[in-house]
């Protein structure tokens, strides 16, 4: 059946990505609507690790030849040769957004490139060390072709390039005039006010004569006021601006900000904010994320003033507390909060403050780390019903079986979850089969299990050995309910509600089994998934998991050691999209897996085997012939290798191209 | 209530509550532009629409008569496909030619709510598979030459959707 071109790219927009590159591999006209421009402005192209050259097999090669005009490439730590000027100059015009990360390139190559990216929008050069460490970058650059390269320049960012200096950031600012975003972040801004008398006395003209020795906030802050108006966006998170820096860029005479990230400034002080929160109350993201210094009193003011803010990060503001946390209702248009690893947060700061009314509007909590208990996760998830991610890891004494009933019941729209290391969640709340106790009007109430039967007998064994034996049984219980569950026997509410879930973490939640797995995983959307170091996972339960969930890209199964070569091979072989498997500490895998591997893995990138002893590094060499591979962790032999595999011959030498994908530890 | 006549492609006329097929915005401009007054006795000829479908659309809008307009669509973010009522996933479980002759229909007919069910449904069905699965599943053609299915294969591979 053939479908017009414009519906095509309409029902496309109601696959998720993955499904949508599937679908671009069906035939001509599904291509063509799959990189429409409403999806193609999105797509980038990744060089990670590449090997880059004139040659046929370069992937440089394969944009070259494409029917389609790709907008936005980046090349993270990637060796930039000067031998694909081709590439440049077919692609050059087209590209949108180019960033540059931790890449070798050297400053003829770079002038060449921003020569032919005539219509850039985007760039971004971040911890490029070499490009930057001789200071002579772009001079006498800045006019002629150049000039025209960065006259539609919307963002720049260079950060984490510790060798910028005011004369260098000169050099890329007076060919872009049109800049309304900054990224500075992780550069070494020098906020000293000695320095600057030194390098800029009294009266002289900043622009005329900037320094080459130092990146000075000074330098930032007068280019900000001599562009005030354009200004939207600016970054200065990892450097030390201080109070006195953040006011003085707060009264910037027209200054209007919409978003700024000053994450992980240790230097911030409550001046800095309140000067930002009666001057800048147009922003709408805000991250002041491990900022320790930031305290309540910030926090009263940006809820008071900054009434416009979507996105607001205070993770680890440690000395925040619930005086602070209950201003938080004030923000009435919040998307996004995260609020994790503030310790002092209890459930009163959070029952006064953002659970004090039902909220439709946030989408986005991050509350890990909390000292909160079981009753404050029922009342979030209680709270926020159109939430679409929740980060509930390491609230250790929150998430129970209880509290996850509840979420199941409330949050079935959520894309994101992520409860790692809440170690008391099992079976029975996973799958909602748990044993009811009393029903209350929240939902079944999973009760611990019922020793009434062996109370006569005297325990010999460990409390550790208890466990086991009540967590054997217990799986046991759950795997009989699972399996009589009729329509009409009442059942809790299981994992599996999340239909459309993207991202789970269960990471460390040790009292999961295959019971789960085997009932409650069924997500068609699921691309990430985390169940490393939940250890009692086994084939049977792989099993499932490969054939309900389709589509997952990134599968963690660190520490997984009952995980034989079996299970390895039923993930190959079903997860037909995936690309990076991580079995570090998997130790009962053997050289089988890699030979799997090799067989099925069409699209993996990313192959973490560490720690796995029966593993031996001859067939690292074949691995490393993935075309799509880029890393590969593994472990040279170790003492302990079984006896059989003890008079190997020592890991062969490896090519130069394989030495950047595989890493010996 | 006024009735307007539908006419579908195989000659087959059906008398619909005006109010009903205005929900398909095409009628609903052409009656506006035609500016057709209750009392005649117009029909109106969908010439790319059968009487088998016509029928099912009229059944759905019927339906769906009292239903509040939908939002405007949100273009950034990715719209949900898990939203389906009971009742239209009932009406939806046809074969596969009628549900897309439904979608055709849907476009041609603009009636946003349905085009947005029917694509729902579909997209449903490609979720998790792979694309020969996909070929199979809706009897599709890969009418890529080798080369050109390599190319793409390997666009993909270094290719992410922000």
């Amino acid at each position: 059946m053939d479908l017009p071109f414009e519906v095509l790219v309409y029902l496309m927009k109601y696959l998720p990505k993955s499904d949508r590159k599937a679908a671009s591999e069906i035939c001509r006209s599904w291509y063509m609507a799959a990189n429409d421009y409403c999806f193609l402005k999105n797509k980038v192209v990744i060089f990670y690790k590449s090997v880059l050259n004139d040659e046929e097999t370069s992937p440089s090669n394969i944009f070259e030849n494409s029917s389609t005009i790709f907008f936005n490439y980046l090349f993270s730590e990637v060796e930039i040769p000067n031998k694909i000027n081709a590439f440049w100059d077919k692609l050059g015009e087209n590209i949108r957004c180019l960033t540059l990360r931790n890449c070798d390139i050297n400053e003829k190559v770079f002038v060449y490139i921003l020569q032919r990216c005539c219509n850039l929008h985007s760039l971004n050069i971040e911890c490029c060390k070499e490009l930057f460490m001789s200071g002579r970058l772009l001079e006498g650059k800045t006019e002629g072709l150049l000039a025209e390269s960065l006259n539609n320049l919307k963002a720049l960012s260079l950060s984490g390039n510790q060798y910028l200096t005011d004369a260098l950031f000169n050099r890329f600012i007076v060919a872009s005039p049109a800049l309304i975003e900054l990224n500075l972040s992780g550069c070494s801004l020098q906020f000293h006010l000695g320095l600057v008398k030194k390098f800029y006395p009294p009266g002289s003209d900043v622009f005329q004569n900037p320094s080459e020795s130092v990146l000075t906030f000074y330098f930032v802050l007068q280019l900000i006021i001599s562009r005030a108006e354009h200004m939207k966006k600016l970054f200065f998170s990892n450097t030390l601006i201080d109070g006195a820096a953040l006011k003085s860029l707060s009264e910037v005479e027209n200054l209007r900000l919409e978003s700024l990230e000053v994450n992980s400034c240790d230097q911030l002080t409550n001046t800095g904010i309140l000067a930002l929160t009666i001057n800048q109350t147009t922003l709408k993201e805000l991250d002041i994320g491990l900022c320790t210094r930031v305290t309540d009193q910030s926090l009263v003011y940006i809820c008071k003033n900054l009434v416009n803010l979507e996105y607001f990060n205070i993770q680890r503001c440690r000395a925040v507390t619930d005086l602070g946390i209950i201003e938080l209702n004030k923000l009435k248009k919040l998307k996004s909060l995260n609020i994790s690893q503030c310790e002092l947060i209890t459930k009163d700061g959070l029952e006064k403050g953002i659970c004090a009314v039902e909220n439709n509007i946030l989408e986005e909590l991050d509350v890990h780390s909390l000292n909160i208990d079981e009753s404050a996760v029922i009342m979030i998830s209680e709270k926020f019903p159109n939430l679409r991610s929740l980060d509930v890891s390491y609230c250790f004494n929150a998430v129970t079986d209880t509290s996850i009933q509840v979420i199941f019941k409330n949050q079935i729209y959520l894309q994101t979850l992520k409860m790692s290391h809440c170690d008391k969640v099992s079976d029975a709340g996973l799958t909602g089969m748990g044993k009811v106790e009393e029903t209350g009007d929240d939902g079944p109430i999973m009760s611990n299990y019922d020793e009434s039967g062996n109370s006569q007998k005297i325990h010999l064994g460990s409390r550790a050995e208890e466990e086991i034996v009540r967590d054997a049984r217990r799986k046991r219980d759950v795997l009989l309910m699972c399996a009589k569950l009729t329509t009409d026997t009442f059942t809790g509410f299981s994992l599996a509600r999340i239909k459309g879930l993207k991202e789970l973490d269960i990471s460390s939640c040790n009292r999961i089994t295959d019971v789960s797995l085997t009932y409650a995983f069924n997500f068609k959307e699921l691309t990430n998934l985390n169940l490393s170091r939940c250890q009692q996972i086994t084939q049977e339960g792989i099993g499932y998991l490969v054939k309900n969930c389709p589509s997952i890209e990134y599968l963690n199964l660190i520490d997984c050691y009952n995980l034989k070569d079996e299970a390895v091979a039923e993930i190959v072989k079903g997860l037909k999209r995936l690309q990076q498997l991580e079995l570090r500490g998997c130790n009962q895998v053997t050289d089988k897996t890699l030979e799997a591997v090799l067989t099925y893995c069409k699209k993996l990138k990313y192959l973490d085997v560490q720690g796995c002893r029966n593993i031996s590094p001859e067939l690292a060499c074949p691995i490393g012939s993935l075309p799509t591979l880029h890393t590969v962790l593994m472990s040279k032999p170790g003492p302990y290798i079984s006896d059989g595999v003890k008079n190997r011959s020592p890991a062969p030498t490896f090519l130069p191209a394989l030495m950047r994908k595989l890493r010996l530890h | 209530m006024p009735n307007i006549k539908l006419q579908s492609s195989d000659n087959e006329v059906f008398a619909v509550d005006i109010e009903i097929a205005k929900c398909s915005v095409t009628i609903k401009t052409m009656l506006e532009d035609l500016g057709v007054d209750d009392e005649e006795e117009e029909v109106v000829p969908l010439p790319n629409v059968n009487s088998a479908i016509l029928k099912k659309v009229i059944q759905w809008a019927t339906y769906h008569k009292d239903d509040p307009p939908l939002p405007e669509d949100d273009e950034n973010k990715e719209k949900r496909t898990d939203d389906i009522s009971s009742w239209d996933a009932d009406f939806l479980k046809v074969d596969q030619g009628t549900l897309f002759e439904l979608i055709l229909a849907a476009n041609y007919l603009d009636i946003k709510g349905l085009l947005d069910v029917t694509c729902k449904t579909v997209a449903n069905m490609i979720k998790g598979k792979t694309p020969d699965e996909i070929r199979k599943t809706f009897n599709i053609k890969n009418d890529f030459t080798a080369a050109e299915e390599d190319q793409v294969r390997k666009e993909n591979e270094w290719c992410e959707e922000k």
